[in-house]
């Protein structure tokens, strides 16, 4: 409500530029507002900081005492991260360690995010700018594929990828193959939205020049798009990480990510309970750094989709 | 030599425990997925500088060919016939039955026509979860949508936006995986006995004694059992609406546990003493019974 009466003054009386900015500036921002705002980012925060905090609960107490409980009598270890990182992380003490996973998920991951970038930008750079018979009509349709399951596709995808045909299955490279191609629809569209709005003179410039669609492709599209490329990269970064379901039905006991071990024991009320919270944060920590990290492109790819340019 | 000992259990490196064995494996996967990358880059490269080469008119439509082909052959592999093949699937049963001469079980598959869809929207299990969709569908986007909207409002006029506003994005980088072992296994924990583990539960134990079962109470079961009367069992409407009605305080909790739940609830007592609270029907494991023992449950808190 404020926000409106705010913007009043500001078209009525027209006071100097810095001094109009500076008076909207103080009358926008309400110690009430910024409490509200600071009390939902605490309440939205303390899930996680309850997992890192019960992650360091020693096994034996893990049943019977809570975080605070510990933490007010010194309890706290770094045990737990130990023994699941590099001696076992399973129902039972011979279980292969969690760092055996770590490393499958990064094999699993980058592969899987470079593909389908790569795929998609070159398809929208096509669908952008090489008019051909068509080419709305398959812009649409992969537009409308992210319609489709991907549950509706896993059995006949893996069909095709299992041992009676392909023999990928299993595989890394089976894995890479269904993540890129369950990434395609959205990355050849987030993408086309952007290289659609690379100015139009910089690419006829180029082409009197005699530039064929390959050197425009390495020259000028690969250059301009760069950011749509990273908060692209993040995104699939973030999904294939977190995924479950993908690297479960396409991968095996080789090729399984931290997601499917932690899945198999969270919710158990077994003796290594207490190895699940300590395993669940360690599978955060990788996507926590590239989000904190690289979040400007983040936002910015959020808002890739929606706004021209 | 005992201070070395320790010192040399200190500086344990844990490496060294996992063997040789599995830094080679693990490298080899590092090295297969960094070979991967690599090839695919440069057969990529290769082929659009190859059609760089042609000369005249046919270059152009090559080089579309090029960009495009990809993604429309993968597309098509990847979802289109998967998503064509999944429907016509869902017209069809497969059976294994012996082979009238040999005896040798084969898989066999026969157009139903629209069988597996009235099975599917007769079925109570499946309509449940149909059901549930749109429910979740609804609630979701509405309460997120909410959430999200009164965050702009206030972050829009608060100080430190971007950190505030980076704390509530950070939950995009976490797992569904994550995300259920801290729900599940933190904020929703609950203890029969003893102090409670999980954060709401705690949170609430000075206001109210008694843990509360939170993933029990399904909304979405009090919604359809409300909204819908016909849609499922009566046991929720029973428990619910007898737990209330008399007057044992802690039937609106009980009386919404669903039957998966209380079978949850009865290994849980294996491990746990029995709460004084079961006795408003958690032991009963059939649920049937389970709404008798509210009947019998008597009046009062059976709190503390």
């Amino acid at each position: 409500m404020s926000a409106t009466e705010s913007l009043e003054p500001a078209v009525v009386d027209p006071a100097p530029k810095p001094d109009r900015a500076a008076k909207a500036k103080e009358r926008l921002s309400s110690p009430w507002a910024t409490a509200a705002a600071i009390i939902i980012a605490v309440v939205w925060t303390i899930p996680t900081v309850a997992l890192f905090m019960t992650s360091l609960i020693p096994g034996d107490r893990y049943r019977t005492d809570a975080w605070w409980t510990v933490m007010a009598d010194g309890g706290l270890t770094f045990a737990n991260f130990n023994q699941v990182l590099f001696d076992s992380f399973g129902d039972n003490s011979t279980a292969p360690p969690l760092l055996e996973y770590v490393f499958n998920s990064i094999v699993v991951t980058v592969p899987a995010v470079v593909f389908p970038v790569v795929l998609g930008l070159m398809a929208a750079y096509a669908f952008a700018w090489i008019p051909f018979k068509g080419s709305n009509f398959l812009f649409v349709l992969i537009f409308a594929l992210q319609v489709v399951p991907l549950q509706a596709a896993l059995i006949p995808l893996l069909r095709i990828l299992g041992p009676e045909n392909l023999g990928l299955a299993g595989e890394f490279s089976g894995v890479w193959i269904a993540h890129t191609i369950f990434a395609l629809p959205l990355s050849v569209f987030l993408l086309h939205n952007f290289v659609a709005h690379i100015p139009r003179e910089v690419l006829e410039a180029a082409r009197v020049d005699g530039a064929s669609h390959t050197q425009m492709f390495f020259r000028i599209i690969i250059p301009l798009s760069l950011p749509a490329v990273a908060s692209l990269a993040i995104f699939q970064f973030l999904w294939v990480w977190n995924d479950l379901l993908v690297s479960a039905v396409f991968g095996s006991a080789n090729t399984y990510p931290l997601t499917y071990p932690i899945s198999n024991l969270a919710g158990d009320y077994g003796q290594y309970a207490y190895l699940v919270p300590p395993a669940a944060f360690i599978s955060m920590i990788i996507p926590l750094i590239v989000f904190f990290s690289l979040q400007r492109y983040f936002v910015r790819g959020l808002l890739a989709g929606s706004t021209k340019g | 030599m005992g201070s070395t000992e320790l010192l040399a259990a200190g500086l344990r490196v844990p490496a060294a425990d996992l063997g040789a064995d599995f830094w080679a494996d693990q490298g080899k996967n590092l090295l297969f997925g960094a070979v991967a990358i690599v090839a695919f880059i440069a057969i990529v490269a290769l082929i659009m500088f190859g059609a760089d080469l042609i000369k005249g008119r046919a270059r152009d439509r090559v080089q579309l060919v090029v960009l495009v082909a990809p993604v429309l052959i993968l597309l098509g592999i990847g979802l289109v016939y998967p998503a064509i093949d999944t429907a016509w699937l869902s017209f069809n049963e497969i059976s294994q039955e012996p082979d009238p001469d040999t005896g040798i079980y084969t898989t066999a598959m026969s157009f139903v026509g629209l069988d597996n869809y009235r099975f599917a929207f007769t079925d109570p299990g499946t309509l449940r979860t149909i059901l549930n969709t749109f429910v979740w569908m609804i609630l979701v986007p509405l309460l997120s949508t909410g959430f999200g909207l009164a965050y702009a409002v206030f972050i829009d006029k608060a100080k430190g936006e971007k950190v505030l506003k980076s704390l509530v994005f950070m939950p995009m980088a976490i797992s569904l995986v994550g995300a259920s072992v801290i729900w599940g296994n933190i904020m929703y924990d609950y203890n029969q006995v003893g102090e409670q583990t999980g954060m709401l539960n705690a949170l609430r134990e000075p206001v109210r004694h008694g843990p509360l079962q939170l993933p029990a109470r399904q909304p979405v079961e009090h919604l359809l059992a409300h909204r819908h009367p016909g849609v499922d069992s009566d046991r929720f409407r029973d428990g619910d609406s007898l737990g209330s009605h008399q007057g044992c305080p802690a039937g609106d909790e009980r009386g919404g546990v669903s039957r998966r739940r209380q079978r949850v609830a009865a290994v849980l007592e294996d491990h746990h003493a029995v709460d004084p609270l079961h006795d408003c029907g958690g032991p009963h494991h059939d649920h049937d019974h389970g709404a008798q023992g509210l009947r019998h449950c008597p009046h009062g808190h059976p709190g503390p």
